[in-house]
């Protein structure tokens, strides 16, 4: 958030219009050094993870509707909105079949209004299940793998990765923080919002319209964020206090132990565990089934299921083999402490209520993303001129798109790894600008390139699956690539016929 | 009939939260507290309505989400446009936070803000938490809830300040105090 306070007290001459405002400029007199000091702070930390929250914010928001790229990248495998029970005891047959050993940990994901497919999860395997209970193709790590794990970890090694990922959360905090401090109109001015004119004061309108307006869910996006990520150093340091160095000792604590359970071995009895649930809780709507130790005499299985109206992911309600129930992990009805933990994905992530949530989500997430981007920008009219960095930051705004934009043809349309030419034309794009030297002529061939790509990608998959073109399974992605089509070809072709006036100021993404 | 009911008193909330909205807007700039006082009101009845209707952790939600989206678009739908201004080409300005500082003092900024803060905030929020009247468990969940804050916190004062010096001794202080708390 930059500040019209801190363009108003630079250019404090210039205002001299109304007693109103001249009232405010003492004001802003007054509090001039904490209002400096706070932006100074804000300009330093948004300079600093600039590039890389603007990354987090833009994989985070496509995230929120992995399951449609899932669904859209493997249209063929069969959907369905019910999977009788009897067949749940068939795919963990075929499953346990593949294995050359008993597993732990046994998991039957099932299906829901969003992902209407059924799938089991054992160790490292993974297969999609048919609506008989037989198994199908393995789920390809593909683009929506690409981008879940950039947001999650950014493809390092996954606790580094998570780690680095919750302290850009912590950093938007302090960027929340420091920004409304900064800006002691900022609530004042909610409504205010100025196109055109000088790019400064409407770069400075949109970063501050966007980020007072979307105040609640970046704090939520950020606290959450930040927790998933930095959890794992306290409990490094809390389970060296506390617990003798046994991190597992505290994880158990807080989450709830696994089941203890000694009986003779028999056949799993799915069908009385799920009449039996309908008794413990009428409400519940079962998402997945573990099963625990099979074969042993320890053998156990947990159904986990959503109650209405409540964020936490699931309470897993255990059953011995027999189907008879042995207790609840009391996710949702222990210790608060344990149920906030437990609630924070879906609160991340979108994951509740209906579709109409991601969308609103994916529309939050895109202003978050927007924000990060303006922040720059306003840093970069601020200093004026032009330069590398100018040249630079062109390069990373529209370079990463057009990385995902190569990364989903190369994934999708030819069946190839996508990390080595998305990190390619990560480094490329922006080397590219900076050679340019013209961040106008940049952006609109880094723009023009993703709308070729999206054509691209969009062609090939009508050649590549015609029958699901207009499947329930591609339609909202391929509606969206449309949708981006179109956007991007309007703006392409506005940065042609109306070229700005600006001499310096059109230099930023 | 039960959910006809809740999808009613739904809708019914997000309308009175858009209500709310656009009564700010109309009052905006306007001496009128009263006015101010009735649309906040409207958002809160909506809010307790959502709540009633799906639940307070949903219902809060809904109508902070429907607040946000529902802010953005009338902001942008009654946004003033103007004629782009042309402006003047000048050099780069390097002050006040690219070149006043020396090299030196911007890493040891980056370094003291960043991971010497994220250790000693994590100690220092690990530490008080073990003197909360909650069972160990919780603790830990309220000091990983605050944690993200108190470092947040930290970095703001240290990006702020003129003198890194301060800053650093009173890490050094906490990060005893924290370790004693702990370990001893």
């Amino acid at each position: 958030m930059d500040s019209d306070l801190a363009v108003s007290s630079v250019e404090s001459t210039s205002v001299k219009s109304t007693s109103i405002e001249n009232v405010s400029i003492e004001k802003k007199h007054t509090e001039k050094p904490f209002v400096k000091k706070m932006l100074s702070a804000h300009s330093v930390v948004g300079l600093v993870v600039g590039a890389i929250m603007y990354l987090i914010c833009l994989t985070g928001t496509l995230i929120v509707a992995a399951e449609w790229f899932e669904r859209w990248e493997q249209p063929h495998i069969s959907e369905y909105q019910s999977f009788p029970v009897e067949n749940i005891s068939t795919a963990v047959n075929r499953s346990l079949e593949k294995l050359e050993k008993k597993p732990e940990s046994l998991f039957v994901v099932l299906p829901n209004p969003i992902l209407p497919r059924v799938h089991v999860a054992v160790e490292e395997n993974e297969w999609y299940v048919n609506a008989d209970g037989s198994l199908s193709d393995p789920p390809v790590e593909g683009w929506t793998h690409l981008v879940r794990e950039l947001h999650v970890s950014l493809h390092l090694p996954e606790t580094v990765g998570v780690i680095f990922v919750g302290i850009i959360g912590a950093m938007l905090i302090s960027l929340i923080i420091s920004g409304v401090l900064a800006h002691p109109r900022i609530f004042k001015d909610a409504f205010k919002m100025r196109w055109g004119g000088n790019r400064r004061t409407e770069q400075v309108d949109l970063h501050n319209r966007l980020s007072v307006w979307g105040l609640p869910f970046h704090i939520m996006i950020a606290v959450t964020g930040a927790m998933f990520g930095l959890m794992s150093i306290l409990v490094i340091i809390a389970s060296n206090a506390f617990y003798n160095g046994d991190a597992e000792a505290l994880v158990e604590e807080i989450y709830g132990a696994d089941p203890v359970i000694d009986a003779a071995i028999q056949n799993i009895d799915f069908a009385t565990g799920f009449e039996n649930l309908k008794t413990v809780a009428p409400e519940a709507t079962p998402i997945f089934v573990v099963v625990n130790r099979v074969g042993t005499r320890a053998q156990n299985y947990e159904i986990a299921a959503t109650l209405p109206g409540r964020f936490a992911y699931s309470e897993m309600y255990r059953f011995y083999a027999n189907g008879e129930y042995a207790g609840s992990q009391g996710l949702t009805e222990g210790a608060v402490s344990r149920q906030m933990v437990y609630s924070i994905y879906r609160l991340h992530f979108g994951h509740f209520g209906n579709s109409l949530v991601r969308l609103v989500y994916i529309l939050l997430g895109f202003m978050l993303t927007v924000i990060s981007v303006t922040g720059i920008n306003i840093w970069l009219v601020r200093r004026g001129g032009r330069d590398w960095i100018n040249d630079l930051w062109c390069g990373i705004v529209w370079g990463v798109p057009l990385a995902l934009c190569v990364a989903a043809n190369t994934l999708v349309m030819l069946g190839l790894s996508g990390l080595p030419v998305f990190i390619a034309v990560i480094v490329l794009a922006p080397l590219m600008a900076v050679y340019v030297k013209d961040p106008a002529k940049s952006k609109r061939l880094l723009m023009s390139g993703c709308a070729y790509l999206l054509v691209i990608l969009l062609a090939g998959y009508m050649v590549r699956y015609p029958e699901h073109i207009y499947s329930a399974a591609s339609l909202p992605v391929n509606f969206a690539l449309v949708f981006l089509i179109f956007v991007l070809g309007r703006s392409i072709l506005r940065l042609h016929l109306h070229q700005r006036k600006y001499v310096t100021s059109d230099v930023q993404p | 009939m039960a959910l006809t009911r809740e999808i009613i008193l739904l809708v019914g909330a997000l309308i009175l939260c858009c209500a709310g909205v656009y009564l700010l807007r109309v009052l905006w700039r306007k001496q009128n507290m009263i006015g101010v006082i009735c649309a906040w009101g409207l958002i809160t009845v909506a809010a307790i309505g959502s709540s009633v209707s799906v639940g307070a952790e949903f219902g809060v939600a809904y109508v902070l989400m429907a607040f946000s989206v529902i802010g953005a678009v009338i902001v942008f739908s009654g946004a003033q446009s103007r004629p782009v201004k042309e402006e003047k080409n000048r050099p780069p300005d390097t002050s006040p936070f690219w070149d006043v500082t020396s090299k030196p003092h911007k890493w040891a900024t980056f370094f003291i803000a960043g991971p010497v803060t994220g250790i000693v905030s994590c100690m220092a929020v690990a530490g008080l938490s073990q003197f909360l009247p909650f069972e160990r468990p919780s603790q830990m969940v309220f000091a990983a809830f605050i944690y993200p804050f108190i470092w947040a916190i930290a970095t703001v004062w240290i990006c702020s300040a003129q003198r890194l010096l301060n800053a650093v001794v009173v890490l050094i202080t906490t990060a005893i105090l924290s370790t004693l708390a702990l370990f001893v």
